[in-house]
């Protein structure tokens, strides 16, 4: 099922990515040492600026003041927990079967963005690394341009897949 | 066939491609370029609609979304679209219009009689005549009669688009303010857009001459478009009109994309819908001409002495070969010279004005054309076209002039809706006759015409200005003086004389208003209707205020401008849809076993979730299946998609703290490993959500809450320990749709759960009711809860969601020898019935509290939680308050769902409570319901009376708990 | 449609918030301590201003995060953003005009 729904057209096209492991992490009051712990134990730091993705071994996405999104395959839930030594309370859930994800790439990526999101997109302001939550046709969306690729990612629930991939498989019918 | 008024040469049409197109059922050609109304003028057509009211012939009379008169039917069945002005509609071959309101049609119309009862049909005629209580009677007429175009019945087959914009500046009309501001923005490298109505960008640039840098106007608009057009931080969007202006700069703008062209390519939109964030806006839209007001100015062949100018120039159309010009102004002089010489006669220039400034009278006298100074038009002749006119002389002599067109000009309205809507004030400009910006309250400025500047190099200095450029401003090197005026708001005649032409409104009709006191300009506006309809006033507001000024005696600026509203032009509706209809109306969610569900039969209906509500065989009624699945689950097991069952991971060492605040009794004292129910109220007591919770840990609980509560109660303790509770260590997260629940019910609920092989003990003493194991079922990570919604042996799996489908065919292929069943939400709702459990939402409203429900021994003691002090208040303890209970209806009729109890009789007739769930049991063989009754937990036993839709029934109170009160099956 | 800098996020549209009404309101306890009148004015009795509102905005489709926006009920010009720890900055006539 997975990987496999797409939809193209002349200048942008849509693909669903398979989600993979996925862990939801809070952190209240962290010292610097349980960051610094955290970090090597998943061979990636954790972003402290808002709207930012961090790139190492795995993914980190900022999602709030004390919350962020790992993306890829690392230590276990309860580890990271565990690492948070400093910390008034600590909480690593997974949720990758939660989460469906899109990739849109293509010289037209981003008008096809602007049809679902208020978000200025134009690669100026919403440079890559950076990263967004808003409402994107309707639900919640994860937005972000991850280094190299041509265009954008966006993170759903997997609930409101089966719509996304309508909406998109309508969206894109203008690209000719 | 020839098209009589079409120049030799002349204006932005492909004469090389000619079109066909039908109006009223005759056959018309015209060029690629045109728009209708181009095109009708093009072939002599005069008479082009009905008037709303009296039906009057109507002719052309503006050249854009100020025309009032000529409204339009286009395309067939579910592509019929009404109330298009032809001066907006781009003519394409085979093109097919009709005008609206009129039958049979435009030449012959029935409705015209009304123009005969004109006079009983003066303003508020509706108001006084059609009045309480007949007025069902009278709409269905009304509507006929009264109406503009027919809108489809069908579903509209168009695609319509949505999207989002940026730009640091928004320049809104392309004219000379408008692209002498977009030049200098966009010079500095900002991020601009620049939306234009027309299909061709220039404005007025390309019709009313000029000479810009040394350049023709229209060339110089050529080489400023081709600069922007190569810029990459510009985007320009022609066919676009800006439709509303919102707070913080946020506009609407409207893209007709194919529009109406049947030969656009069929995955463009019809239209697109623009929600703009600007930086900045620049205002550049121009001004609208103003009819004057006087008798006969409706008869076709009365147009704005700018469209004379403008058809001319754009479309090489020549509305009429022998025109009288009207006006209280110089601009219209230029009309009378360029219709001059393009060939036609000027009879005369009729200037209300008894001083004209000798070099404009000279303008025209030279070329031999008549000036009649302090002159006015009194009356018109002709059937269905001009035939000829009254002017009554300075000395007070009428004379007869002949002609086919009279152009008049009032004098410029700047168009200011935009600035109005932006919440900046409007100041009435005695110079000019008209309202202009005057204090802006967003970040917007306007220019050119639309700021009430009156010269090219104005509107050229105004725009360069505003866009905040480098460099020098274009200059105009030659140009038309600014034009003097003198006010002429109605001229005093007997007959009558149109003020607002698309609603029939007349001089004597605001006159009316004055004298039954409708004088405030919004009572005048919904007294007559001024103002309202397609054209929203454009032509017709200053008009009728000043009019209204001048009866009052208050000035006009005292008397003010009515509101001016989203959207300035009409919008299709398709537009504001978009793509958001049909299945993408709204995002419906969807079960990772959707599709197990569909191929068992499954009927799939909407619970914010698509879930399903029962599993129907071949030849089983749904409410068969509902039985069917019920019974199994009572006798053997069944199993059911739980999976929008909110989940919240709740952690830290205030967690306990945090939860006995949230929920209604205690959560503190569970033990880890232990499930317990409970109640989550607001803070008036009232009951919002209900669920399980159970301690995973000392300092980690998982918070059950409803499929329909999810989202909102993950949001609620989020709200709590953000804006009360700052100290508490806890954090939250929702985890609701990364696990999936398959619930197994009934006897052999645990046969079946340990066939499929469990890493954890299953008998009643290991893992009893209302307990929690962790662990692996069928090989696959879970969590798995012994809690019950049927009062049969349950468990509720939870299973990662990737691996549901996996753990469902396992429990299929399994069940078998049980008799497994899949249960849908009906048999679900009906065995929680039996049981009495209670369902959020259904048993309980927006005023229910757990008094009301039985909680009364329940609730917490000690300490606050959320709600509390309102239960403490005396009315909320009531003896007579609604208190939950069962029903059992006399028959095997389930009671009607929100049939009253009714008590007392004749005046002291009341409710006395309401069903709020109800099915037929098959385990009772009769009707069982719950109800909220008043005084209830004290009526056990009592036959009460029930109405509903007139009837009547009868049943008697029981407790709510109906099957296995003692909850032996529960607990086995 | 209003434009909403949510301090974590940055400035966004209207439609991404819920408004929670107006913001410090001290909520009265322990319940037993409470009179009537004291909670039905907790409950029911918000201020209703034309002009500055000190108000709860939580960037629901963002961030997820609770915070205040001084704003003109007027005008709808947000003069200040901060967050619900904090407390309400004094308004002057200078502001942010979004």
């Amino acid at each position: 099922m997975a990987d496999t729904w797409q939809a193209a057209a002349a200048t942008v096209a849509v693909r669903e990515c398979a989600p993979g492991p996925i862990a939801t992490l809070r952190l209240r009051r962290p010292s610097a040492d349980d960051l610094a712990r955290i970090a090597a134990l998943i061979g990636t730091a954790l972003p402290t600026v808002p709207n930012r993705i961090a790139d190492g071994a795995v993914r980190v996405v900022w999602i709030g003041p004390d919350e962020w999104l790992i993306i890829g395959d690392t230590a276990p839930n309860a580890t990271i927990e565990a690492a948070a030594t400093d910390a008034a309370a600590a909480l690593c859930v997974s949720v990758g079967d939660g989460r469906c994800i899109f990739e849109a790439t293509g010289p037209d990526a981003a008008e096809l963005l602007a049809k679902a999101t208020s978000i200025d997109l134009h690669p100026a302001v919403f440079t890559e690394a950076m990263s967004a939550m808003t409402l994107f046709a309707q639900v919640n969306a994860i937005v972000d341009r991850p280094p190299g690729l041509d265009g954008f990612r966006l993170i759903f629930d997997v609930s409101v897949r089966d719509y996304l991939c309508r909406w998109f498989g309508d969206a894109v019918v203008e690209f000719g | 066939m020839s098209q009589p008024f079409r120049l030799a040469a002349g204006g932005l049409i492909d004469r090389g491609r000619p079109l066909s197109f039908r109006f009223e059922g005759r056959d018309y050609r015209g060029y690629a370029g045109d728009t209708l109304a181009s095109a009708l003028l093009a072939n002599g057509v005069r008479l082009v609609g009905r008037s709303f009211k009296y039906h009057r012939p109507r002719g052309i009379l503006g050249f854009g979304p100020e025309e009032s008169n000529a409204l339009m039917q286009l395309g067939t069945g579910a592509r019929a679209a009404p109330n298009l002005r032809a001066t907006e509609i781009r003519l394409h071959d085979g093109l097919e219009a009709k005008a609206v309101n009129c039958w049979p049609n435009v030449r012959f119309d029935v409705g015209g009689v009304n123009n005969l009862l004109s006079r009983f049909l003066a303003a508020g005629f509706y108001y006084k005549t059609f009045m309480w209580p007949h007025w069902h009677v009278y709409e269905g007429v009304i509507r006929r009669a009264a109406g503009l175009g027919k809108a489809p019945k069908a579903a509209d087959p168009d695609r319509y688009e949505n999207r989002f914009a940026h730009c640091d500046v928004l320049v809104v009309g392309s004219g000379p303010a408008g692209l002498a501001a977009a030049r200098a923005a966009a010079g500095t490298g900002q991020r601009v857009i620049l939306a234009e109505q027309d299909h061709v960008l220039g404005g007025r640039l390309r019709w009313d001459g000029g000479e810009i840098d040394g350049l023709a106007a229209d060339r110089w608009a050529d080489e400023a478009i081709a600069a922007l057009g190569a810029m990459p931080n510009v985007r320009i969007l022609p066919n676009t009109a800006v439709t509303g202006y919102f707070d913080h700069d946020a506009l609407a703008m409207i893209e007709a994309v194919s529009g109406d062209d049947p030969a656009a390519p069929a995955q463009l939109p019809r239209y697109r819908q623009w929600q703009v964030r600007a930086g900045r806006v620049v205002l550049a839209a121009g001004a609208i001409e103003r009819p004057l007001v006087f008798p006969g100015n409706d008869r076709p062949g009365v147009m704005l002495a700018s469209a004379v100018r403008h058809y001319l120039a754009r479309y090489g159309v020549r509305a009429g070969n022998r025109a009288v010009i009207f006006t209280n102004n110089d601009e219209a002089y230029r009309t009378a010279i360029a219709f001059h010489a393009a060939g036609g006669t000027v009879a005369a220039v009729v200037d209300t004005r008894a001083d004209v400034d000798p070099a404009v009278a000279a303008s025209v006298e030279t070329l031999g054309i008549r000036l009649l100074r302090g002159a006015s038009v009194v009356a018109t002749r002709g059937a269905k076209a001009l035939r000829d006119v009254a002017v009554r002389r300075a000395d007070g002599g009428t004379l007869r002039l002949a002609c086919d067109l009279l152009a008049m000009s009032g004098g410029s309205n700047p168009n200011v809706g935009l600035f109005s809507q932006s919440g900046g004030r409007l100041a009435f400009d005695e110079q000019l006759t008209a309202f202009r910006p005057a204090q802006s309250v967003q970040n917007e400025r306007s220019v050119g015409a639309a700021a009430g500047l009156r010269t090219l190099d104005e509107a050229l200095a105004s725009g360069h200005a505003a866009g905040a450029g480098d460099g020098a401003a274009p200059r105009a090197t030659d140009a038309h003086p600014a034009a003097e005026i003198t006010a002429c708001w109605r001229i005093d005649a007997p007959g009558k004389a149109f003020v607002d032409m698309q609603n029939d409104v007349s001089a004597d009709d605001i006159g009316l208003a004055a004298r039954e006191s409708y004088r405030s300009v919004e009572h005048l506006k919904r007294y007559t209707t001024l103002g309202m309809a397609s054209d929203q006033g454009k032509t017709s507001n200053v008009n009728a205020l000043a009019i209204m000024a001048g009866l009052t005696g208050q000035g006009i600026a005292e008397t003010g401008t009515t509101r001016f509203r989203f959207p300035f032009v009409p919008v299709a509706l398709g537009a504001f849809a978009g793509r958001a209809h049909g299945e993408l109306l709204r995002p419906l969610r969807r079960l990772a076993l959707h599709d197990r569900h569909v191929a068992l039969g499954a009927i799939m209906e909407d619970y914010g979730w698509l879930r399903p509500s029962a599993y129907p065989r071949a030849g089983e009624t749904r409410f068969e299946a509902e039985q069917r699945e019920a019974r199994a689950v009572r006798d053997g097991v069944g199993i059911f998609d739980g999976s929008p069952l909110g989940k919240i991971e709740v952690r830290g060492p205030d967690a306990a703290r945090l939860l006995d605040f949230i929920y209604a009794s205690t959560m503190s004292t569970l033990k880890v490993g232990k499930v317990r129910y409970g109640l989550m109220l607001n803070e008036l007591g009232v009951v919002i959500d209900d669920g399980v919770c159970a301690r995973l840990g000392e300092d980690h609980f998982l918070v059950g809450a409803s499929s329909a509560g999810a989202d909102r109660i993950a949001a609620w303790l989020e709200e709590w320990l953000q804006c009360e509770f700052v100290d508490h260590d806890v954090l939250v997260a929702p985890v609701t749709t990364s696990w999936s629940v398959v619930t197994l019910t009934g006897p052999h609920a645990r046969d079946l759960l340990a066939e499929a092989g469990a890493s954890f003990p299953l008998g009643p003493e290991a893992f009893p009711h209302m307990s929690f194991q962790e662990g692996m079922v069928a090989g696959i990570e879970a969590r798995v809860m012994r809690v019950s919604y049927t009062g049969e042996t349950s468990y509720e799996i939870n299973v990662p969601t990737g691996r549901t489908a996996e753990l469902w065919d396992v429990l299929m292929r399994l069940g078998g020898r049980y008799g497994l069943t899949p249960i849908g939400i009906d048999a679900w709702n009906l065995l929680r019935l039996e049981k009495g459990y209670l369902h959020i939402g259904a048993d309980t409203d927006g005023t229910t509290t757990p008094l009301n429900i039985g909680w009364d021994h329940v609730l917490r003691r000690k300490g606050d939680f959320v709600g509390k002090r309102s239960l403490m208040l005396a009315l909320h303890r009531d003896p007579a308050r609604l208190q939950f209970v069962g029903l059992r209806a006399e028959g095997t009729e389930p009671l009607p769902i929100g049939a009253h109890l009714v008590r007392g009789k004749g005046a002291d007739r009341a409710s006395d409570g309401f069903v709020t769930s109800s099915a037929y049991s098959p385990v009772f063989g009769r009707g069982v319901a719950l109800a909220l009754v008043h005084g209830g937990t004290g009526r056990i036993g009592e036959t009460v009376a029930l109405e509903h839709d007139g009837r009547r029934l009868t049943a008697t109170i029981a407790q709510p708990t109906l099957y296995d009160p003692e909850g032996a099956r529960l607990n086995g | 449609m209003l434009q909403i800098s949510c301090p974590w996020c940055g400035p966004r549209d209207e439609i991404e918030f819920r408004c929670g009404g107006q913001s410090h309101v001290i909520r009265p306890g322990p319940p037993e301590e409470v009179d009537d009148a004291t909670w039905g004015r907790y409950l029911s009795e918000k201020i209703n201003p034309r002009g500055d509102h000190l108000e709860r905005w939580l960037h629901a489709a963002g961030c997820r995060r609770w915070f205040n926006v001084a704003r003109d009920t007027a005008t709808h010009r947000i003069r200040a953003v901060y967050h619900m720890v904090e407390a309400a900055p004094a308004i002057g006539d200078e502001g942010s005009a979004r």
